[in-house]
């Protein structure tokens, strides 16, 4: 008799514990006296883990553990880089942490159940719109760039949600027509979002938007020539925006020579840089590097400050968990019903991944560095919130897939455990 | 005295981090393309039957299961045979059901007792979805994936 087996995870889960425990073991002794509350937040950390893997796996029989323990260990390794930064970083990612988890299981529920939304689509189009025209008007500034909104005592990124918004759309056009005029609303709807994210001088949300456009058109209709020439236009409309707008020209300039202006823009970079070589293969141990020099380092610059106290051979393991989250979703992605699924969990796993590439690619020099986050790791409400919705989008598939599957090995006699 | 031996430990955990974190990536990796390729052994082999036999009746053990059938299968007691049925009326080669062009057919190979819907098949006959084979003293219903049964109609 057939049968499909599950393997087990629990090895992985006992040495993700393990690791947590030891590094929060370690910030425990790290100021001279026992800090107590590391002790606490290591004990807390690994329970909200294992208890989120075990609820999960029970609620949810065809649950993705592998794309969930990848994403797990990545934010465990940003609390702890968090921890040792300040503390109250921390605390905060950790609240946040909790809140997603809800909206990723709130996700799952719904992607199961529905089918595509049809003429809602058009309703997400506006709100993605509204959302990134809202950040012109309602701003405030962080770092040159125009993306926060304060409501009341919150701040949140309207750009991170318009992302989400962004990638439904995608699928529900790229899924349902064929004909290349009716593909105008969507491409049209496109533009707006990179103009608006371009004004808003969000470069990296910008840059983002644009490959996932690019990435999904060619996975859905399979143009090359067309493709090229969405490549084409955005180059050209890079080239253009490095003309028009000064602050373009001035991220280019410091990436082509941060030293020369070390004192002034090339700052951050070089000091992300010289945490890197500092940190050497092996680190120079948890604690014991200087992320305090490092503007935003607790956010886009996170990477760096791994790569500095564990190493960077630590730094591609964190890299390789990326891939590992990535091959899932395209797993799941090609394994999907219909298209409107499969490019959902496509969007959103494109997305993520080219997020990490665009901002580890900025900070170790081989981009010009944009600010956006490290999808889980870096600290952040909006984004973590973002990145575990499209996690819940991902799982939301794979659910589907897995019911499908069951049926199926069930009428032929097979056994599922 | 704490702060001296952090610094060791904090120089030294670090390869204890690095060998968690590359042993974690190893066992998710490997665990991950294991789970995959079994999976798509299975479905694979889930994918080549054309459809099942429900056992009915003679096998109060067996009762309800289902057993797949590919395109060309023996039925019997046998050792040998793709569809093994461990009863003492089922002959060691009983029966053989396979694909002719667009249809299932029921071929009795031995002496022993084969009937299609009650009635006594000497000769090799067509099936169909829901029809009952007698084999011996058991019982089996034939279920026919129905894109295949659609093609025959």
């Amino acid at each position: 008799m057939l049968k499909l087996t599950k393997q087990s995870a629990k090895a992985i889960l006992f040495l993700q514990q393990l690791f947590i425990l030891s590094a929060f073991g370690l910030l425990t002794i790290r100021n001279g006296q026992p800090d107590l509350m590391a002790a606490a937040m290591g004990g807390a950390v690994c329970l909200f883990n294992l208890l989120q893997y075990n609820i999960l796996r029970t609620a949810f029989r065809h649950l993705d553990r592998f794309v969930l323990l990848a994403a797990q260990f990545l934010w465990s390794v940003g609390l702890i880089v968090m921890y040792r930064i300040r503390p109250e970083y921390a605390f905060r990612q950790g609240i946040f942490l909790i809140v997603s988890t809800f909206a990723a299981v709130i996700m799952m529920l719904i992607i199961r159940r529905s089918k595509d939304f049809g003429k809602w689509n058009w309703v997400f189009m506006a709100l993605a719109v509204m959302l990134l025209g809202s950040t012109l008007v309602l701003s405030r500034a962080i770092g040159g760039a125009k993306n926060w909104i304060d409501i009341g005592p919150f701040s949140f990124q309207p750009s991170e949600f318009a992302k989400i918004l962004f990638i439904m759309g995608s699928a529900y056009f790229l899924s349902t027509r064929d004909k290349l005029t009716s593909f105008i609303p969507y491409i049209a709807f496109t533009g707006i979002c990179v103009l608006l994210l371009v004004a808003a001088r969000e470069l990296g949300t910008g840059l983002l938007l644009c490959g996932t456009f690019l990435v999904l058109f060619f996975a859905a209709t399979g143009r090359t020539l067309l493709t090229m020439l969405g490549v084409g236009v955005f180059g050209a409309g890079a080239f253009a925006s490095y003309h028009l707008f000064s602050h373009v020209q001035t991220r280019v300039n410091i990436w082509r020579d941060p030293w020369s202006s070390y004192n002034a823009e090339g700052y951050q970079i070089v000091q992300g840089l010289m945490a890197l070589a500092s940190g050497g293969l092996f680190g120079v141990g948890l604690g014991k590097g200087m992320p305090g020099v490092i503007p935003a380092s607790h956010t886009d610059y996170i990477f760096s400050v791994i790569g500095e106290e564990f190493g960077i051979l630590f730094a591609a393991i964190v890299i390789i968990f990326y891939l590992v989250f990535i091959v899932r979703g395209m797993l799941i992605a090609l394994n999907a019903e219909n298209i409107y699924d499969a490019l959902l969990a496509f969007g959103c796993t494109c997305m993520l991944s080219l997020q990490g590439f665009i901002i580890i690619g900025g900070v170790i020099k081989l981009i010009p560095l944009t600010g956006i986050t490290l999808p889980f790791i870096s600290y952040g409400g909006s984004s973590l919130l973002s990145s575990m919705i499209q996690l819940g989008i991902i799982e939301g598939v794979a659910l589907k897939n897995g019911k499908r599957e069951e049926k199926e090995l069930r009428m032929m006699g097979a056994d599922v455990r | 005295m704490l702060a001296s031996i952090y610094t060791v430990l904090a120089a030294g955990m670090k390869y204890w981090f690095l060998l968690l974190a590359a042993l974690m990536v190893w066992l998710l990796i490997s665990s991950s393309t294991k789970e995959y390729r079994e999976r798509k052994a299975v479905l694979g082999e889930i994918g080549e039957y054309i459809g099942y036999l429900e056992i009915l009746r003679g096998l109060p053990e067996a009762k309800g299961a289902r057993i797949g059938i590919t395109r060309d299968n023996t039925i019997g007691s046998g050792r040998n045979a793709d569809i093994v049925i461990r009863h003492p009326s089922v002959q060691k080669s009983h029966a053989m059901i396979y694909l002719k062009g667009k249809k299932l057919i029921l071929s009795p190979l031995t002496k022993g007792v084969t009937r299609i819907n009650g009635r006594r098949a000497d000769n090799a006959y067509a099936v169909r979805s829901g029809d009952v084979i007698t084999l011996g003293a058991v019982e089996v219903k034939v279920y026919i994936r129905p894109e295949l049964e659609r093609a025959v109609c």
